[in-house]
């Protein structure tokens, strides 16, 4: 399901007036039955590479949410060390654009 | 015609040929899935529960309820999204009810709860079959999505109670 939400935002974002049935749960344009304002598969298959292009984005903000970063912060600056911006790169290089 | 039950055997034997004390319950009758799932954003109103019945009696009543488990997505839109559960008698709408997302709008989340549940009580005026129905429209088209699934949203159903007056 997770996956079908992201295409379902992405789907609402480029084409907000579409609208549809999708009784598969099918992440194919062939699993959207299209009832207003229909898109065409190229245009759907743009809302698919969009979402394939964040995934980097969405894994990086999950992992920075699990880190106490203003806490990091706070004992960078009284122990001189750089656990933060350690821990940002090491998210960064774990989840390259 | 009042059902009637045998006053041959049993315990605090019945005269034969009275009616069903008033309160009995003379049959109950459910489903709980849905027939079609899937993701909506459109506003068509479907059908997802159908159930044919025959009521036992024709003074009994009839209470019919309905229930459809879902999620709701509103995913940042501006405005409050709207859905509405009915149930109906063949083309007949008994009852409706309309959820609002209110200020959840930006959220997902689900409903799953009463406010998905419509109820409707009638007399049953004779015994022939009728057809009751659980359907579910979303009011605005293009305003976030809902989500049904027997698996992921099981809490779908459609219970008809036949209770002798």
């Amino acid at each position: 399901m997770e996956e079908l939400n992201l295409l379902c935002d992405a789907l609402s974002k480029s084409h907000p007036t579409t609208t549809y049935f999708n009784r598969t749960f099918g992440l194919t344009f062939a699993d959207f039955e299209w009832t207003d304002n229909s898109i065409t598969e190229s245009q759907f298959d743009a809302a698919v590479t969009s979402v394939a292009t964040n995934a980097y984005a969405r894994s990086r903000k999950a992992a920075y949410d699990l880190l106490n970063q203003d806490e990091m912060r706070y004992d960078d600056l009284t122990n001189s060390t750089s656990t933060w911006p350690d821990a940002i790169a090491a998210i960064k290089a774990e989840f390259p654009k | 015609m009042a059902t009637v039950i045998s006053g041959d055997t049993g315990i605090n034997k019945v005269a034969d040929g009275a009616a069903m004390p008033a309160g009995s319950v003379l049959q109950v009758s459910e489903i709980t899935t849905i027939a079609i799932t899937g993701v909506v954003t459109d506003g068509t109103q479907r059908t997802f529960i159908t159930k044919a019945f025959t009521p036992k009696s024709a003074t009994s009543t009839l209470y019919v309820e309905g229930g459809l488990g879902m999620q709701v997505y509103g995913n940042g839109n501006a405005n409050s999204l709207e859905w509405q559960v009915l149930i109906f008698k063949g083309s007949t709408e008994l009852k409706r009810i309309v959820n609002h997302d209110n200020s959840n709008h930006i959220n997902t989340y689900h409903r799953t709860g009463a406010v998905n549940n419509p109820r409707h009580s009638e007399v049953s005026g004779n015994t022939t079959e009728r057809t009751y129905t659980v359907q579910c429209k979303k009011a605005q088209a293009s305003v976030g999505r809902l989500a049904f699934s027997n698996a992921e949203y099981p809490m779908n159903y459609l219970r008809i109670t036949e209770v002798e007056n």
